[in-house]
């Protein structure tokens, strides 16, 4: 029972790690407004569920909204940055200030409450298979995640953007001989991790509820699961979401909440110290 | 090049002297105090709010209420006189954001009462805030009423004084409604609250009560940190325990979401939460119905007439029915009002002195609202509630049974350790 | 270094204009508010401004000393303000110096995270209220400004407003003196290339556990001051939105100036006063003021202001020599 549970949760860190490790290993980009786009498609599906009725749709239109924005995202702001040869801190922070603003924005245009996000009707109820019984469209969240994440694979290892992309890395001779294809596929990459990141707001909401402190809740978890991954590696974001989630749903089952949240600080501390490269590292993109 | 730089030069240095212009004549402003120069009868309340941060869906609620009984005074005297005002005078709201941290909440406080020149305090939810504040209404001799905290450390020693007064109740009153169901399903209950000293506080109570009425075998007791995303691992030990009854002490995000979460896995025990919260039932929508709760306010109450009109007008006013959080608003201006009323005038002295006495006959949360004079807590209805599905209000409170006695679980006046420092210094 | 004097004797002379006014109080706690603000910017300056390392858990110092101070007064009983504060500063320094020995072995990058989670877990401990010492979220309230040695009377807000300018005077005083030592030096040369300085012989290391030391130092200092000032203290101090603040003041200010850091955390504090009386959505401006800044004002507000001051630097000129 409690392994569904981490494999449920799991899953979430999984989907959203994806798109944050892409970006880092690409770039060695840090966006601290991966949860803002999370946020925002989970709200859309809140907001626009009444309206349409088609589950699917709203996940196509959530990815949609939020590969866009996080294309502009890109585009204005940090491409403005890397062509000034700014530090790497300064990303951080327009990512941070964006977040920040994202949030008020929606608190502002949406309220503040907590939101009610429902799973799509046939999705809903309980599964009673064997011993086991659990709901759904718990189950349905991990078979998507794991499909979201073998496309992602296919489209890495077998198709030719997707080399490319993989060859890049922080590889800045790789990326100048491609002249000015470079920046395009940066920017294109970026809006790829941040739109699945409105697709895993959409999926969790009817889990995880919906509500503007989303946006910051579960970004330390997620940089603690893919630096335990390694940078850049989609086969480490899986496995090392996988143990996250297990980790933290064991653990809050068997010791105080608490002290589970300060070990997970404490162990990402460890894992910077000893072997910042994590499971499946490729390049020392944190120097 | 040099042309380029030249005027680049020039356009920065006079930004900045606009900018420098701007900034002193906006702040010019900031220095005079905020009350109309004519109008220096006019009676100044204060208020200090939650109304950004992590409180702040119920800040903004105790807001309005406030703002309503305000807005109605001043319109034709509400419950206070007969003609607009008090005393003949308008009343004055000034409004300031804490933003659900205490140095900003302080210096709100002070902004209120020193730039403001405020007669009377009020509001507040965190509790932390209000502990930094009536420290220092002590020295001011300033009345405050919290109208949000329902934490009851803000009544004992050192933080109770004479001029400080709780006009929203606690846990030791709050968990009284608990009492409902475990004399309907039983005494083996499961207790789930945040994992912080409010928290521990609920499940604390709440045992206690249940005792009271009914042989108590504690299953468990579990505090996740506050605001988790996933109750799972706890909902399945839950299942596995097979309680009569869970009692819930959760708040924040986490109120609706395990909630939820706990009906989506299946968990169909009887479940109680600490207080009924309406922006978070909604939120947590089907999934709460058949839960009961604990409140101090009913939109429907056979004793008091006025608590419908006022839920009517309170949707009027802010476009959704109100909860406790926007009826303890309204009431506690309704309470300072009349304190000032029956003073006769403005000084905190002789305001304290009735408030200390004052029983609120007309107030729209029950007939016997008064405060105790030994800590200044005040004493009012508990009334349990079960969540049911509605056509009006989509969903709402059913009145299910009322607490015979709404102190038994406080600490009995004489011992509180307060009597001291309630002495005119 | 001219700036800094006509600033603290602006800031001196400040109170008798107040004085005109019906509430000099309330405008002296804002500008104590202001100094105390600007002392935790400045101390942050010398970590990221000097030697470049963007710590994103500044408040841990701030609130370490904060609450030691608190606990110290409250529970340990100890009056006399001075050994409150020290008692304060050794835990910040200690604290300190421990995240910084982790934050030395990692890279830049991972400095931010490792900061940041050093203070995540701080503030959850004074949460969890060990050996219920720190009264958890409800905070430790009733701390008092007692006389100092006995003899010098603190606690009137006029008082404390020229204790905490002298203080912040010499803290400026002594941080100026240690950017322009050697030991300036290599912190600055860290900024500029950490692996040349390496080569001249230093333990950069070393070094970067010196510069988180001394900047937490003053951060506990002005720790401690707060805790004395609002007579409470509450886990907000070690959030990573206050960590934060000190990023905003010092990037508004103008990092590696010393004095733009207090100037920004003044500026602040000012437009929220002003912003509340007008508008309620404060933290948008927040966050609109990160992405203005780091994108077009990434030297900050500061530098602006020296060069108006400067006057045989040429109208065309627009860089400002250091």
């Amino acid at each position: 029972m409690q392994i569904l549970n981490g494999l449920t949760i799991g899953s979430i860190f999984i989907l959203l790690s994806s798109g944050l490790t892409i970006v880092f290993g690409l770039q060695g980009v840090v966006n601290c407004a991966h949860g803002a786009f999370y946020m925002i498609g989970a709200y859309l599906a809140v907001k626009l569920m009444p309206l349409l009725h088609n589950y699917w749709l709203i996940l196509a239109i959530a990815f949609c909204c939020t590969f866009g924005l996080g294309w502009l995202m890109e585009r204005l702001g940090i491409r403005f940055l890397v062509r000034s040869k700014r530090e790497g801190t300064h990303v951080l922070v327009l990512t941070l200030g964006l977040a920040i603003l994202l949030r008020e924005l929606v608190k502002i245009g949406w309220g503040a409450v907590p939101q009610l996000a429902e799973a799509p009707a046939i999705l809903q109820g309980i599964l009673s298979w064997g011993p086991i019984t659990y709901p759904k469209y718990w189950l349905f969240v991990m078979g998507f995640t794991a499909a979201i994440m073998g496309i992602l694979a296919f489209f890495f290892q077998r198709t030719g953007l997707g080399t490319l992309v993989q060859s890049i890395t922080m590889n800045n001779e790789v990326s100048q001989s491609l002249g000015t294809n470079a920046p395009k596929i940066n920017t294109l990459v970026f809006g790829l991790g941040t739109g699945i990141a409105g697709i895993a707001g959409v999926l969790s909401g009817p889990i995880l509820g919906v509500d503007p402190n989303m946006t910051f809740d579960l970004l330390i978890i997620l940089f603690v699961v893919i630096i335990f991954g390694g940078l850049g590696s989609l086969l480490g974001v899986v496995i090392s979401g996988l143990i996250v989630g297990l980790v933290i749903s064991f653990g809050t089952a068997l010791i105080t909440g608490m002290v589970a949240k300060i070990l997970v600080f404490v162990v990402m501390i460890a894992i910077l110290l000893v072997r910042p490269l994590g499971l499946f590292g490729k390049t020392g993109i944190l120097d | 090049m040099e042309r380029e730089h030249g005027k680049r030069g020039l356009t920065r240095r006079s930004f900045i002297q606009l900018a420098s212009g701007g900034v002193i004549a906006v702040s010019g402003n900031w220095f005079l105090p905020k009350f109309s120069w004519g109008a220096g009868d006019e009676i100044r309340i204060g208020g200090v709010f939650e109304l950004s941060g992590g409180l702040s869906t119920i800040g903004v609620e105790q807001a309005k209420g406030a703002e309503l009984a305000v807005k109605q005074i001043n319109e034709s005297g509400g419950i206070v006189s007969k003609k607009s005002g008090v005393l003949g005078r308008p009343v004055k709201l000034l409004m300031e954001d804490t933003e659900s941290k205490v140095g900003t909440g302080l210096a709100k406080a002070k902004k209120l009462i020193e730039r403001d020149k405020v007669h009377v305090l009020n509001g507040i939810i965190m509790s932390s805030i209000s502990m930094a504040i009536q420290g220092y209404i002590k020295e001011k001799k300033i009345p405050f009423i919290n109208s949000g905290s329902g934490n009851e450390e803000i009544v004992n020693p050192p933080h109770c004084g004479r001029y400080f007064f709780k006009g929203v109740f606690g846990n030791p009153q709050i968990v009284l409604a608990t009492q409902y169901g475990a004399k309907k399903h039983g005494g083996r209950w499961y207790f789930i609250a945040d994992n912080y000293s409010w928290g521990y506080n609920c499940n604390k109570f709440f045992k206690q009560a249940i005792q009271r009425v009914t042989k108590l075998e504690v299953l468990a007791e579990d505090y996740p940190p506050f605001n988790s995303d996933n109750y799972a691992p706890y909902i399945t030990k839950i299942k596995a325990a097979n309680p009569d009854g869970v009692a819930i002490g959760v708040c924040g995000g986490g109120y609706a979401r395990f909630i939820k979460q706990a009906r989506e896995m299946g968990l169909k025990t009887f479940f109680h939460h600490n207080f009924y919260s309406r922006p978070d039932v909604k939120a947590a929508g089907d999934a709460s119905v058949g839960m009961t709760a604990g409140t101090d306010f009913l939109i429907e109450n056979s004793r008091i007439p006025r608590a419908k009109i006022f839920a009517e007008e309170f949707k009027a006013f802010t476009g959704d029915y109100p909860g406790s959080a926007g009826a303890n608003g309204y009431n506690v201006i309704e309470v300072l009002c009349k304190a000032i009323l029956e003073a006769g005038s403005t000084d905190p002295e002789k305001i304290v002195d009735v408030l200390e006495n004052l029983t609120l006959k007309e107030s729209i949360m029950c007939p016997t609202f008064h405060f105790r004079k030994c800590d200044h807590s005040a004493v009012m209805d508990v009334f349990t509630v079960e969540i049911v599905k509605d056509p009006k209000y989509q969903y709402d409170a059913k009145f299910l049974e009322e607490a015979k006695d709404p102190t038994v679980l406080m600490t009995p006046c004489g011992q509180t350790g307060c009597e001291d420092l309630m002495k005119k210094s | 270094m001219g700036a800094g004097i006509l600033l603290i004797v602006g800031a001196a002379v400040l109170p008798l204009f107040f004085a005109l006014t019906a509430h000099a109080e309330y405008l002296q706690y804002t500008v104590v508010r202001m100094m105390i603000l600007g002392l935790y910017a400045m101390s942050f300056d010398l970590l990221f401004g000097f030697t470049g390392i963007f710590s994103f858990g500044h408040a841990a110092a701030f609130g370490a000393s904060a609450y030691a101070s608190a606990i110290l007064f409250t529970r340990f009983k100890i009056a006399d303000p001075i050994l409150v504060i020290a008692g304060g500063l050794v835990f910040a320094v200690i604290i300190s110096a421990i995240v910084g020995y982790l934050s030395s072995r990692v890279g830049n990058v991972a400095v931010f995270l490792v900061t940041f989670a050093s203070t995540e877990v701080m503030q959850l401990i004074a949460f969890s209220n060990p050996w219920n010492l720190t009264n958890g979220e409800n905070g430790i309230s009733g701390i008092q400004r007692m006389a100092i040695l006995g003899l010098a009377p603190i606690k009137a807000e006029l008082n404390f407003y020229y204790f905490t300018l002298i203080v912040l005077a010499l803290s400026y005083f002594i941080l100026r003196k240690i950017v322009s030592s050697p030991l300036g030096d290599v912190f600055q040369g860290i900024k500029g290339n950490a692996e040349r300085v390496r080569f001249l012989g230093y333990n950069v290391e070393q070094c970067k556990v010196a510069s988180f030391s001394i900047s937490g130092l003053f951060a506990g200092l002005a720790g401690s001051l707060n805790a004395l000032h609002e007579g409470t203290v509450a886990p907000e101090v070690l959030s990573w939105f206050f960590s934060g603040d000190a990023v905003l003041f010092t990037v508004l200010g103008g990092p590696g100036t010393l004095l733009g850091p207090i100037l920004g955390a003044s500026i602040i504090v000012l437009v929220q006063e002003i912003l509340s009386d007008i508008f309620r959505e404060w933290l948008v401006f927040v966050g609109i003021s990160y992405v203005i800044l780091i994108l077009f004002l990434p030297k900050g507000l500061f530098p602006i202001f020296s060069e108006i001051g400067k006057k045989n630097i040429p109208v065309g000129s627009s860089k400002v020599s250091k």
